[in-house]
């Protein structure tokens, strides 16, 4: 029934979805080949003339868009050596070091450029914000987080609505050479239709457990063991709640790709039918992520699970994935120092029934985009979109869920 | 004969060191106001920017000079006053390979890590530590017989053994001495670059621009354009420009959740199940039905007659049908007569939206 029509679905879908990868990833490449060429060219023309401000500028704007600050760093400390007069190549020092998370250092020129006798207010508001967030990274014990909230429309049968959402990611790094620290991260999410709570849900998690390098390097492979809490719940009071224990795995490969792999399992506790039903349930999830440039992310993930309950109707595996795309960039007439952030996702998930007879299928497809401004400072505005659909084999059941929503927000 | 062949063998060896150290591994960057190099073969000369300096050659600097080199390889060098150091271990091949190393005799340097140095470790030697720098930047200093380093940027920093990835961390001999303080970095930076410049502003008319750094078209020729693509919550990257998926476990929580997709969110769709399978059927039946409704496919009566009569009179038999048919009430859940023993599937719908 529906499985031979999902397949050829799925198919084509995912075969879209990679080639837009293979293309999307392929493009940078070259274009950072050439890059790279000029750049050795350039090298060899300073190397032969150090004290050319013109060429070490564009040298290290090559380098910029190679993603090479460390080489922006080596250049820009000529530039100061030779041009101590220069104040704006020290702030761009700065950056360079704030952006290779040499915080301490980052500071230091940060200050020298805020004390300069013209130094601009807006400049300053950036410099103190820069010098704000270098010591919440540095500090041993850090928190932040966000509070959002805003209305929200859903057009199927919700009508309008209200969203809101909030999270708190606590760090404790613990004393030592190595990097080791403790995360705990909160997060609530709660979508909401007075007309039809039937397209309402609240998500819950609490996440906590270590994060340490297994290869003593900075950026390689890092391990994350978790105990996780989970709870979504409907206003028709059905819910669904774990408590779990994972581990997480992510890795740098060369400097564009990003790995990561979790494994998680549990115990699991539903409220379907006005009934308790327990049971376990194991997901794992695999994937990479591809950066073509700075401020902009390819992600692949995919993914699976398996609940096994003491009632057939959720007895339930599931597998498929989902890609994301996002950019970040800053408008030049933006009143805040916050990258933009705009991003789209779409997912595909098949569901199969499997204590039923006959079992069933579903089929859980779709995409959204959102897009972030920050209007000023840490607050912002975001909206969302999402069209998500599940298709069954069971008559009439097939459902979707069409929402948008203006979020304003606060990170902290 | 073998030690004929060892000899040529040595002959060799010296001949390549001899033109290694004749070769130059890089150039003078900058000097304030002073530096000296003493070249392997060669009395001490006089460092100027453009000045070449060749493998082996010691670089020194007096009581109020420093100066800044640049090697082939991209590494940055800057040295402070008061320091030794000798480049006892560049070499570069532009086709690939290649190692990084040199001797800090007394004094401190910054080092940024070129190419080879991302393949590679660099080695820094101190009359009392080994330093291997990994695809990095720190700052050295050898003073009072005790090697201390500060990792600034990278992968890695080892001092004598004992390694760090932590940026900021502080190494000596000893192990790791904990995160340098912002008064400690000022005078680090201070000895090796010496005292900012005071009074050094902005270029006028070009100072901050609107809305702060970013794309603000500094006086220093536009700008690097550094600051269009960072911001203060911008995730650091790697010396080699590799970056981390700062948010891989958190994204497809919100969407999971609205659909009920698994891992990650809420799973599982709302379902209930119904009574009966033919409360399927959407269409209600008529509340009074007739007696014998128009019957679906009937199978034909038997034709033939019963060979032998029945010993008493019996029902007039039924005519098969292919299933009860449902009360117009709601059925009863609670009964024997439940209308599912026959096999049929548990029918589940997913609530509406």
């Amino acid at each position: 029934m529906l499985l031979g029509s999902n397949f050829l679905t799925r198919a084509a879908l995912w075969s879209v979805l990679s080639l837009a990868v293979v293309a999307a990833a392929s493009a940078p490449v070259r274009a950072q080949s050439s890059l790279e060429a000029q750049r050795d060219a350039l090298f060899d023309r300073m190397f032969e003339a150090p004290t050319d401000l013109d060429l070490m500028l564009g040298y290290a704007r090559l380098s910029v868009q190679l993603r090479d600050y460390e080489q922006v760093v080596a250049t820009l400390e000529r530039v100061v050596a030779q041009r101590p007069d220069l104040i704006e190549a020290r702030l761009e020092l700065a950056i360079a070091y704030y952006a290779l998370g040499a915080y301490e250092i980052a500071v230091y020129h940060f200050n020298i450029v805020r004390g300069a006798p013209n130094a601009p207010p807006e400049l300053i508001a950036e410099i103190d914000s820069y010098t704000a967030n270098a010591e919440t990274r540095t500090s041993r014990n850090s928190v932040t987080g966000f509070i959002e909230a805003g209305p929200a429309y859903g057009f199927v049968d919700g009508g309008a609505g209200v969203e809101v959402g909030f999270g708190l990611t606590w760090r404790y790094q613990f004393e030592g050479a190595n990097d080791l620290s403790w995360l705990t991260e909160l997060r609530a999410t709660a979508l909401h239709f007075p007309d039809d709570d039937d397209e309402t849900f609240t998500y819950f998690l609490l996440r906590t457990g270590p994060e340490f390098s297994l290869d003593g390097t900075a950026y390689g492979a890092r391990l994350r063991p978790y105990l996780a809490l989970r709870s979504s719940v409907d206003f028709d009071l059905d819910n669904r709640s774990t408590a779990g224990f994972g581990l997480q795995y992510s890795d740098t490969f060369g400097t564009d790709w990003a790995g990561f792999a979790l494994l998680e399992g549990g115990a699991l506790r539903r409220t379907d039918y006005d009934e308790d039903i327990t049971g376990s349930f194991i997901s794992a999830q695999i994937g990479a992520t591809y950066f073509p440039t700075r401020n902009s992310l390819v992600r692949l993930a995919l993914r699976a699970r398996k609940d096994e309950t003491d009632n057939d109707l959720t007895d339930i595996l599931s597998w498929g994935g989902r890609l994301d795309v996002q950019y970040s960039f800053r408008p030049s007439w933006a009143r805040s120092d916050r990258l933009w952030k705009v991003g789209a996702y779409t997912v595909l998930d098949w569901q199969r029934f499997t204590a039923l007879t006959p079992e069933r299928e579903d089929l859980i497809y779709g995409f959204g985009a959102s897009l972030r401004a920050y209007v000023k400072d840490d607050y912002y505005v975001e909206a969302r979109a999402d069209i998500l659909r599940r298709d069954t084999d069971v008559p009439g059941a097939a459902t979707s869920r069409e929402a948008v929503s203006i979020v304003f927000g606060r990170d902290f | 004969m073998i030690r004929a062949v060892s000899a040529i063998a040595m002959a060799a060896a010296l001949l390549a060191a001899g033109g290694a150290v004749a070769q130059q591994i890089g150039v003078v960057a900058a000097v304030d106001p002073d530096m000296s190099g003493r070249p392997p073969t060669g009395g001490s000369q006089v460092k100027a920017p453009g000045s070449p300096v060749v493998a082996n050659e010691t670089i020194v600097t007096s009581a109020s000079g420093r100066g800044q080199l640049l090697f082939r390889d991209q590494t940055t060098l800057s040295v402070s006053p008061n320091s030794e150091i000798v480049l006892d271990g560049f070499v570069y091949d532009p086709a690939g390979g290649g190692r990084t190393g040199l001797s800090l005799t007394r004094g401190a340097l910054r080092f940024i890590g070129g190419k080879t140095s991302r393949e590679r470790e660099a080695i820094i030697r101190t009359p009392t530590a080994i330093i291997g720098v990994r695809g990095s930047s720190a700052l050295i200093s050898y003073e009072g017989n005790q090697t201390r380093a500060i990792l600034i940027a990278g992968d890695r920093l080892c001092v004598s053994g004992t390694c760090t990835n932590r940026q900021g961390a502080i190494m000596t001999e000893a192990g790791y001495q904990g995160q340098v303080t912002q008064a400690q970095m000022a005078e680090t930076l201070s000895q090796i670059d010496g005292p900012p410049q005071p009074g050094a502003s902005f270029s006028t008319g070009q100072a901050g621009g609107g809305g702060g750094s970013g794309g603000t078209g500094l006086g220093f020729g536009g700008g690097t354009g550094i600051a269009e693509v960072t911001g203060p919550d911008s995730d650091p990257v790697s010396s080699q420009g590799a970056l981390r998926d700062f948010q891989v476990f958190d994204d497809d929580a919100r969407s999971d959740a609205i659909v009920g997709i698994t891992s990650g969110g809420a799973d599982l769709p709302p379902v209930e199940m119904l009574p009966d399978p033919m409360e399927m059927v959407p269409e209600p039946f008529d509340p009074a039905p007739d007696p014998m409704p128009e019957p679906a496919p009937m199978p034909e009566p038997m034709p033939e007659p019963m060979p032998e009569p029945m010993p008493e009179p019996m029902p007039e038999p039924e005519p098969p049908t292919p299933d009860p048919m449902p009360d117009p009430d709601p059925p009863d859940m609670g009964g024997g007569d439940d209308g599912g023993d026959d096999g049929g599937p548990p029918i589940i719908i997913i609530e509406p939206l």
